[in-house]
């Protein structure tokens, strides 16, 4: 009969990866009940204390790891063009619509002297990120590492400059930074692996740039018609154009091993989470009835806005390691296999 | 340029866990007692940072499995220094032994020159 002490410190050892205790977990309950005092019944506390932290840190260790595989690596630098990509698209997005407003209603900033002034911010910031994604599109990661910095700073430099006159604006564009800042991370990944431009291949890679293009050209044109003409009375040349993108990205996806097109999904949940951890936190502090930022909105802010994509990433991780882990037995009675 | 694993300095267990192999191959149980022997008992190893220890450092190629036993329906397993681990131990005392000197003679000049406190 197994020793209830021995069974409290298989307890602990749980805590351990999988492959750490399939290789030591019977030799350290050896070295566990050799170093146990007679007639004990539970771990000593000190004892307990060490085996969860270093269960714990192998658990990170082994993580960490898995991370630096080459498949990780890969699906890293597609991820991280792909986060410049929607970082270029956001920024862009709202200088559109800023120009469009200007175009309307004139630039509010011209009772200043100052013409297109408000728009400087967002125009930096889609120049920044463009900057990057083409460098990432020519593989040139160390001016595209360079250049993200950049665009960091310039995102930071663009919640400071309206500081004095919007005091919520930082918490409004936590998720900006937040993007960028992961995408950071994803080159950081990614630096040692293989170049978007390669993983993707070269009918991979014309696919994604033409799809950028044709985005490119389909939001650039919005502030030249005043109604944008519509192809058959169904759709207009914008969309059409943004559809277009859409699908050569998704075909220029789908040329990539489908190992690391699961993994660059993984990578991407903590991107995709950003905006709905946005609107969590402006939910949570009623952002339209908030008069100041309190202490408390900083804390509700950076909690969501480091748990929300955090979440993300566990579960897609999870449903990655289900996916690539379920084995298919097939077990026959001895009349069938007869 | 990054440190390469020969620059880093070795962290106090490691050290132990390699000198206690550096007599002949011990198992888990074996280096925990000996460390605690050659350290006066300052130092008594516990098994998820022994084991901690013996994980990174077969990783490294500087310790390999020797033998396994089964005593009394337990699972005992003599780990050895490979010649890796053999130069790794000898470069890390050679550190240390240019630390203390190093160290000492400080000392003995603060001395010389009469600065020790009163």
């Amino acid at each position: 009969m197994t020793a209830p002490l021995e069974i409290r410190y298989r307890r602990l050892l749980a805590i351990y990866p999988p492959a750490h205790r399939h290789a030591y977990e019977e030799e350290m309950v050896t070295v566990l009940m050799e170093g146990a005092a007679p007639g004990q019944r539970r771990p000593a506390l000190g004892e307990a204390v060490d085996l969860l932290r270093a269960g714990l840190l192998a658990r990170l260790g082994r993580g960490a790891q898995g991370l630096r595989t080459s498949a990780w690596r890969d699906a890293a630098a597609v991820a991280a063009l792909l986060g410049a990509v929607l970082l270029t698209a956001i920024a862009g997005r709202r200088l559109i619509v800023g120009l469009l407003y200007a175009r309307e209603s004139g630039d509010p900033m011209r009772a200043f002297g100052l013409d297109g002034g408000l728009l400087i911010d967002v125009a930096a910031r889609s120049l920044a990120w463009l900057a990057v994604v083409v460098a990432l599109l020519l593989a040139a990661r160390r001016t595209a590492t360079a250049l993200t910095i950049v665009a960091v700073l310039v995102e930071i430099a663009a919640i400071a400059v309206w500081l004095p006159s919007q005091e919520f604006r930082a918490v409004r564009m936590s998720w900006a930074l937040v993007a960028a800042l992961l995408t950071v991370a994803l080159l950081v990944l990614s630096r040692q692996g293989r170049p978007a431009t390669v993983i993707l291949g070269r009918r991979g890679g014309a696919l994604l740039a033409a799809g950028l293009v044709l985005a490119a050209a389909g939001a650039f044109s919005l502030p030249w018609w005043s109604i944008p003409p519509q192809i058959l009375g169904l759709v207009t040349v914008p969309d059409a154009l943004l559809l277009a993108a859409g699908a050569m990205l998704l075909a220029g996806l789908h040329r990539i091993p489908a190992g690391i097109r699961r993994r660059i999904l993984v990578l991407l949940a903590p991107l995709l989470a950003v905006p709905v951890a946005q609107r969590q936190l402006e939910q949570a502090i009623d952002i339209s009835l908030a008069r100041s930022v309190t202490p408390g909105i900083v804390v509700v802010d950076v909690l969501l806005m480091t748990g929300v994509p955090l979440l993300a990433f566990a579960l897609a991780a999870a449903a990655l390691h289900l996916r690539e882990n379920i084995t298919v037995t097939i077990t026959r009675t001895p009349e069938q296999a007869a | 340029m990054l440190p390469t694993m020969t620059d880093t300095p070795m962290r106090e267990p490691t050290f132990l866990v390699l000198t206690a192999l550096a007599s002949g191959p011990q198992h888990g149980y074996a280096v925990i007692e000996d460390v605690a022997r050659m350290t006066d008992g300052r130092v008594r190893l516990r098994a998820g940072t022994l084991y901690a220890a013996l994980d990174r450092l077969r990783t490294d190629g500087l310790i390999e499995v020797d033998r396994e036993e089964v005593v009394q329906s337990r699972l005992r397993r003599y780990y050895r220094l490979t010649g890796a681990g053999e130069k790794r131990l000898a470069a890390e005392s050679s550190r240390l032994r240019q630390q203390a000197t190093l160290a000492e003679g400080r000392l003995r000049a603060r001395h010389d020159l009469g600065g020790a406190p009163a």
